[in-house]
């Protein structure tokens, strides 16, 4: 078995899963990792309201300054829940973590932060959307400044950044009403650790901070054909492919980690799909050499309004998100 | 009473139901082999012959996976191949075959040993506390020991589900042998074909590889010399292509070693015993990872040097009988490694994770080399007083470790390495009380040593100032003859581990201090052993064993640390075996109950959106099991005759044959809000054939 697992698989109508596919990997001789179940719904199914993203505008500020944050979410609403799930979201809470996580934690930030009060600093204002201030000891606890060392002792050890060479300010939301908590971040302007002044130097002239990447719009085919959102047949197969603004994914420079050495790379774009009726074939998909980002659905049976939901997101924290309505049943009648 | 008869009744003392050997004419429809004890073996010692170990039922006909028959080795995880003695780590246990330390036992996945049955004679398991001739383990000793070549032309090829295997030997002359064998595996390819071109994307199937090549030269009457070349090769691959771009994963291992061996022996007309066994051996470990785009890497290769000498001679023989061994054990490794990913990928024992839970997103890299050379003199002095046997023991050892990297890269700084030099003193007792001829008592402790893995000395992924970690074992064992019917072993035991490695808990560790040697731990418990020798009617033989072990291992990572259970700490574990023989056909059941293995709880969960998946609020570390382990497994085996030197094995393995819904694992949804239990294997049957000359 391996030591990290299988991940579930996903339902998929684009490869329906084959009757009794279990129960033949289960007949075999399987000495490593037996039977995998799947367990719950896909993620890209909305069955609660859930939260989908966190956009900070922008997606990349020095420790002092502030981003706006902007909270999206969804779930299986009709138009009358609409109202309810924006009142929810007025009392939105917002919250400044402040507790670094030990390096070996695969976790995002330290438990802490979700359960311990005195680890955060709560923002005063509530709400969907919110500036938050990034403190200035933020490159200090999550990035790689690290406090001055005691005598005799070594000094501390830098946190380790991302892969695109990046550090994040976690920031902690939360939606009592719904009960909903979610962990967002900001990408925070700190330098590099343990290199030389001139790679330091070259690093803080030429890096060029993120910026969001942007939504151009979303096409939904069936058999190659361009389909209007509004005659959607049910139980159609459609190809959704969402199209990114051509400066969405940026070149930027990073500290190889293994050369020591700075490089030039490329942001990749990923999609996370959402819907509350239907099947996606994956819940996430990447963008590889085509301008535009697919994923197959496969409308529900039953004729109704369904709203699709697109987070795109970049290697650097940056994000945009996309909505579309789509009148499934109603272009048959 | 009689010199024979005391033998003939010491020999009843230990007892191992076997089959007879598959070509060679059978005197006896059952054959029992009856076994003196050592009085040199410590409590739990487990001694297994290559023979007997291939009918054990469970073991897919290799002795090395019948280890697990031991009471002193838990039940490892399905396809971990990790054995775990008496609450001590995978790595803490030492393998030693003819002299030459090997790294592992198992192929990756523990379906098969690394050494071919053919080639092998017996299989020993020292739990703890053993001599003073072997050391740098914290945990047990397994000593592989092997087989002699036969006069005369010899071969076996064998072929199951798994692999196929062959083997030859020949006598060239009157003074020389040599002998031959390999192991290739087609495991998945076979699989493959029978299910889906895909298999290996849902299961990691393992690919393995072993030969080996003696020449044994008798020198002369009293002396011989031993050649012999070992190679081991192993990946295990698992790719899983997902249009879905977060759960796209691949995970490669790659594993071999090779070792190179001489081994000299001169038996004196007094007594005297002279060894000696010089030794080059090569490692290399690959693993590569992708989690949904987060790598992760490690290589290490090391070259190994070992030299092990020793003499002993008789110093006083009647009724106060003693005998001096003296020895020297070297051995050195110049490793060069290389890592790169997050801390935690590789994973450790201790860390705070679940099933299916990604790596963290933080990414560092380094190359650095180490050099290590431990060289000990040990002595032993056993003395044998009427019923008494005492054998007090002392190894001295010096451990210099010189490690390339002091701290990680800073700037254009040149590196500092670091070299230092460890002396442990490590005194060793063994004392046998033989109150009855059928009954003795037996205790054994000693103190030992372990230096650290070079993978551990990394600046950036570890702490390269890491020094010996060290462990104090005391085991005590009662051996009880009940009119040579019954056989009870049963022992206590206890190990108290210091300096132990452990991950450093503070948010910001120090420069280069991602490890620590704060960790402690305490392993104890005791097993009981029942043996019954074989009872004869007419041509139907029955034998068997049960055994029980209860035991407790816990770790406490630093001073101020919680002590927290063992990430392999079975508390109970219980086995039952009956072996029976009529008309040629050998039938070996097997009943096997073990408490189920630790985990950490999920008690909440949060969504990170920054990556978009749901990360999980942890429980107390290891403080939840998954549901206790039942399994029922079923061995047959039948030899048929062809002509005067031929003979044909059919071998029939069905294992869990009460399809015993095993949970291996947890897995969970996406969220962690739901989850089901990932199940072991179902009725399993595997067909083998062997034909030997």
């Amino acid at each position: 078995m391996s030591k990290d697992g299988t991940a579930p698989v996903e339902r998929s109508s684009a490869a329906p899963r084959r009757a009794g596919s279990r129960a033949v990997r289960c007949g075999l001789l399987l000495f490593f990792a037996a039977c995998v179940p799947e367990v719950g719904s896909p993620p890209s199914l909305l069955t609660t309201p859930r939260v989908l993203a966190v956009r900070s505008e922008p997606p990349e500020v020095s420790p002092g300054e502030a981003a706006q944050l902007f909270l999206t979410v969804a779930g299986p609403t009709n138009g009358a829940e609409l109202g309810a799930l924006d009142g929810a979201l007025s009392d939105t809470r917002w919250a400044v973590c402040l507790a670094p996580k030990p390096p070996v934690d695969d976790r995002f930030t330290n438990e802490r932060c979700l359960t311990d009060e005195s680890a955060v600093q709560p923002l005063a204002l509530r709400g969907q959307t919110v500036r938050v201030p990034i403190p200035s000891e933020a490159c200090a606890r999550f990035g790689p400044q690290t406090p001055p060392s005691l005598p005799e002792q070594p000094p501390g050890r830098p946190r380790d950044p991302d892969e695109t060479g990046g550090y994040y300010q976690p920031v902690r939301v939360q939606v009592p009403a719904l009960g909903l908590v979610a962990l967002a971040a900001v990408r925070i302007v700190c330098g590099l650790a343990l290199t030389t002044p001139e790679v330091a130097a070259e690093y803080r002239t030429q890096y060029r901070r993120n910026r969001n990447p942007e939504i151009a719009g979303l096409v939904l085919q069936q058999d190659g054909t361009a389909v209007p959102s509004w005659a959607v047949p049910v139980g159609a197969m459609l190809v959704l492919s969402l199209i990114p603004s051509t400066d969405s994914a940026e070149p930027f420079l990073r500290l190889d980690p293994a050369t020591r050495r700075l490089e030039t790379s490329h942001e990749a774009l990923r999609v996370s799909w959402f819907a509350a009726q239907g099947h996606f074939a994956f819940s996430t998909t990447a963008g590889k050499d085509s301008p535009a980002i697919g994923n197959t659905w496969h409308a529900p049976d039953e004729p109704g309004n369904v709203v699709v939901w697109a987070v795109l997101r970049d290697s650097r924290g940056g994000v945009a998100v996309w909505s579309q309505s789509i009148d499934v049943g109603r272009g048959n009648r | 009473m009689s010199r024979a008869a005391g033998i003939r009744r010491a020999l009843l003392w230990v007892l191992l139901a076997s089959r007879t050997a598959q070509a060679q004419p059978q005197s006896s429809p059952f054959q029992t082999v009856i076994r003196a004890p050592r009085s040199d073996a410590r409590p739990g010692e487990w001694t297994l012959r290559s023979e007997d170990g291939t009918s054990v039922a469970g073991g897919l006909g290799d002795p090395l996976r019948a280890l697990d028959t031991s009471a002193a080795v838990a039940r490892p995880a399905l396809g971990s191949g990790a054995v775990v003695v008496w609450g001590s780590a995978p790595s803490d246990t030492r393998v030693v075959y003819m002299g030459m330390e090997l790294p592992w036992l198992y192929h990756q996945g523990g379906l098969r040993g690394v050494l071919p049955a053919s080639m092998l004679q017996d299989v020993t398991l020292s739990p703890a506390a053993f001599a003073s001739d072997y050391g740098r383990a914290q945990g047990g000793l397994i000593v592989l020991s092997p087989r002699p070549i036969e006069d005369g032309l010899h071969g076996e090829l064998a072929a199951d589900l798994l692999d196929v295997s062959a083997s030859l030997s020949a006598q060239l002359g009157s003074r020389l042998h040599v002998a031959f064998a390999f192991r290739y595996s087609y495991l998945d390819r076979v699989l493959a074909a029978l299910s889906r071109p895909d298999l290996g994307d849902f299961f990691p199937l393992p690919q393995y590889v072993d030969a080996q090549l003696r020449l044994s030269v008798r020198v002369s009457d009293q002396s011989s010399l031993d050649a012999v070349v070992l190679a081991s090769s192993d990946a295990l691959r698992r790719a899983r292509a997902s249009g879905d771009a977060s759960r796209a994963q691949s995970e490669l291992w790659q594993q071999s070693f090779y070792r190179l061996g001489l081994a000299y022996e001169r038996r004196g007309a007094d007594g005297s015993r002279l060894q000696l066994v010089p030794w080059l051996g090569l490692d290399r470990t690959r693993y590569e990872a992708s989690f949904g785009g987060t790598p992760a890497a490690r290589d290490e290769d090391a070259l190994l040097y070992g030299l092990r000498a020793s003499y002993g001679a008789p110093l006083v023989r009647g009724a106060l009988a003693a005998s001096l061994r003296v020895g020297l054990d070297l051995l050195g490794q110049r490793s060069e490694l290389s890592r790169s990913g997050s801390l935690s990928r590789p994973p450790r024992e201790g860390d705070s994770a679940v099933f299916g839970q990604r790596p963290g997103f933080e990414q560092s890299a380094d190359t650095w080399s180490v050099h290590s050379l431990d060289l000990a003199l040990h002595t032993s002095l056993p003395l044998r007083l009427r019923r008494l046997f005492i054998e007090p023991g002392l190894r001295l050892s010096g451990t210099l470790i010189d490690a390339s990297r002091l701290l990680p890269h800073v700037g254009a700084a040149p590196p500092i390495g670091s070299r230092e030099l460890s002396f442990a003193l490590e005194p060793r007792l063994l004392a046998r009380l033989s109150l009855r001829p059928q009954l003795a008592l037996i205790l054994a402790a000693g103190l030992h040593h372990q230096p650290p893995a070079a993978s551990d000395l990394s600046a950036v992924f570890g702490n390269p100032t890491l020094r010996l970690q060290r462990a104090v074992h005391g085991s005590f064992s009662f051996e009880w003859m009940l009119r040579e019917r019954l056989q009870i072993h049963a022992t206590a035991y206890l190990r108290v581990l210091d300096q132990q490695v452990a991950r450093s808990p503070l948010a910001t560790p120090a420069l280069g201090r991602a490890l620590t040697q704060d960790g402690s731990g305490l392993s104890y418990g005791g097993q009981l052993v029942l043996r019954v020798p074989a009872l004869h009617i007419s041509r139907f033989a029955l034998a068997g064993w049960a055994s029980y072990a209860l035991s407790r291992s816990e770790r406490r990572d630093a001073p101020q640390a919680a002590v927290r259970p063992f990430a392999w700490d079975q508390t109970h574990g219980l086995q039952a075996a009956l072996q029976a023989r009529v008309f040629g056909l050998t039938s070996s059941l097997r009943l096997r109950y073990a408490t189920g293995l630790v985990r950490t709880p999920v008690i909440g969960s949060y969504y990170n959106a920054w990556a978009d998946q749901y990360e999980p609020l942890l429980g107390p570390l290891y403080s939840v099991r998954l549901p206790d382990f039942v399994q029922l497994d079923l061995r047959l085996e039948y030899t048929l005759r062809l002509g005067s030197r031929l003979g044909l094995s059919v071998q029939l393995e069905i294992q869990n044959i009460s399809n015993q819904a095993n949970v291996e694992e947890q897995a969970y949804s996406h969220d962690f809000t739901a989850v089901e239990p990932i199940v072991g294997l179902p009725t399993v049957a595997v067909l083998g054939l062997r034909i030997a000359r």
